[in-house]
């Protein structure tokens, strides 16, 4: 099945899981390729393509990347790719392992570095702020805001009754927002 | 709403219902305009997006990740590399197995345990508040938590049998059995508690795990109670074993 731009960006905004799939099977293997041709290895491919694909995610959310119809969710995911690989090329670390040139690799249509870094930073502090609440907060939440399962079938799921649960949901959701005050106590 | 410091369940719930769009459109008229006159609303509104965002993220994140592993866009690799992954695999298999392969009173302990699910808790439970407190921290299995709140409460009263319970639960559940063990002896002394049956069959499970065969076999020949057909079933197979 095609999607439009429209609808990839939609889809790519509420997580949905065809349209995910869809954006994985069309552009993984251009990323891949293009990876690989500059010194790459498999994982290298996978975790830059995996990285782009959140940072358009996380720039939709905060309305860096909007919805132009002429470009497609796939090709934003692409030039973040490029961008983000040749930032990895340029790093102390791989520069020790590789002997390609940066300079010598052909990149247009680049992404603007601000746009990039706001997405990381922003990837990076939810990341920290989701990781201090336990496994069966971490569970719950992700259920019920994510795969937006009712809270009866969560509660089936996870063996409690779903008036206990939705307790302990607010109980998650309040660690959370204690952990987000400490983190940002100017807010 | 006048403080950043709490938020009550149903402030939580109404600020969810507006984000979540799941409020109808009167309530929604109105919320908004609630937000228009309170700063304090907004700002809720505003930092409810961004624990919704965190919790969105580690849900996309793990779905790709499952989508990577399910994409069949793998490299062509030959089949005698796969022949020889294969046999290498074969051979770590069984030296694991044979190295790792559970003996008779884990496997029958594995086949019957299961975690008491603790009880309901209600949102507004503001009767023995402690004490239901502990319990969503037991349900969310943060166990060192709702040790040290009952522990407390059992300070004020040593024979709660309900907290003895729970507390044995807790150790139980942290494979902390000899704490289990004492905890579920200290119900099983009071003969009218409702837990007494409960309480029974989880000490034969902990005695299973920590090899008292004997005093399984005690508990077996005098109990009445509902897990009387287990207990037995267990003290049966580990003399078959013996």
């Amino acid at each position: 099945m095609e999607y439009s731009a429209t609808e990839q960006y939609q889809g790519l905004q509420s997580g949905d899981t065809r349209v995910l799939d869809y954006l994985y099977r069309t552009n993984f293997k251009t990323v891949r390729k293009y990876v690989l041709a500059n010194k790459g290895s498999e994982d290298d491919a996978r975790d830059i393509f995996q990285e782009s694909l959140m940072a358009t995610w996380m720039n939709i959310h905060n309305g860096k990347y909007q919805l132009d119809p002429a470009s497609e969710p796939g090709a934003y995911v692409f030039r973040v790719a490029k961008y983000k690989w040749l930032d990895r090329l340029k790093s102390k670390h791989f520069s020790s392992r590789s002997s390609v040139s940066v300079d010598s690799l052909h990149v247009v249509d680049s992404i603007s570095s601000d746009e990039l870094h706001d997405a990381e930073q922003n990837l990076a502090y939810l990341s920290e702020l989701f990781g201090s609440l336990g496994d069966k907060c971490q569970h719950i939440l992700r259920l019920f805001y994510y795969d937006k399962m009712s809270m009866d079938d969560i509660g089936k799921q996870l063996g409690h009754d779903s008036e206990s649960l939705r307790t302990m949901k607010y109980r998650c959701m309040m660690s959370l927002r204690k952990k987000h005050l400490e983190l940002t106590p100017a807010q | 709403m006048n403080s950043a410091e709490h938020l009550s369940p149903e402030e939580f719930a109404r600020i969810e219902a507006y984000v979540l769009r799941t409020m109808s459109a009167e309530s929604r008229d109105q919320f908004q305009a609630e937000m228009s006159r309170d700063s304090h609303l907004s700002a809720e509104v505003e930092l409810f997006q961004t624990l919704l965002l965190a919790s969105k993220k580690a849900g996309l994140e793990r779905q790709l990740n499952e989508l990577h592993s399910a994409s069949s866009d793998k490299p062509v690799i030959s089949m005698k590399f796969w022949i020889g992954i294969a046999a290498g695999l074969a051979l770590l298999i069984a030296a694991t197995f044979y190295l790792t392969r559970p003996g008779a009173e884990e496997q029958l302990f594995a086949a019957h345990v299961s975690v008491d699910p603790g009880l309901p808790v209600p949102m507004s439970a503001t009767i023995e508040y402690d004490f239901y407190d502990a319990m969503v921290d037991y349900k969310s299995e943060d166990y060192d938590a709702c040790l040290r709140k009952w522990n407390q409460l059992l300070q004020l009263d040593l024979t709660n049998d309900t907290l003895q319970y729970y507390i044995a639960s807790a150790h139980f559940n942290k494979k902390e059995y000899p704490a289990a063990i004492e905890g579920y002896q200290s119900v099983l002394r009071s003969s009218d508690s409702d837990f007494r049956d409960r309480a029974e069959w989880y000490l034969v499970l902990s005695y299973l795990t920590t090899g008292k065969h004997d005093a399984i076999a005690e508990i077996a020949d005098s109990t009445h109670s509902e897990y009387r057909e287990r207990i037995t079933q267990i003290r049966d197979q580990l003399k078959k074993q013996e």
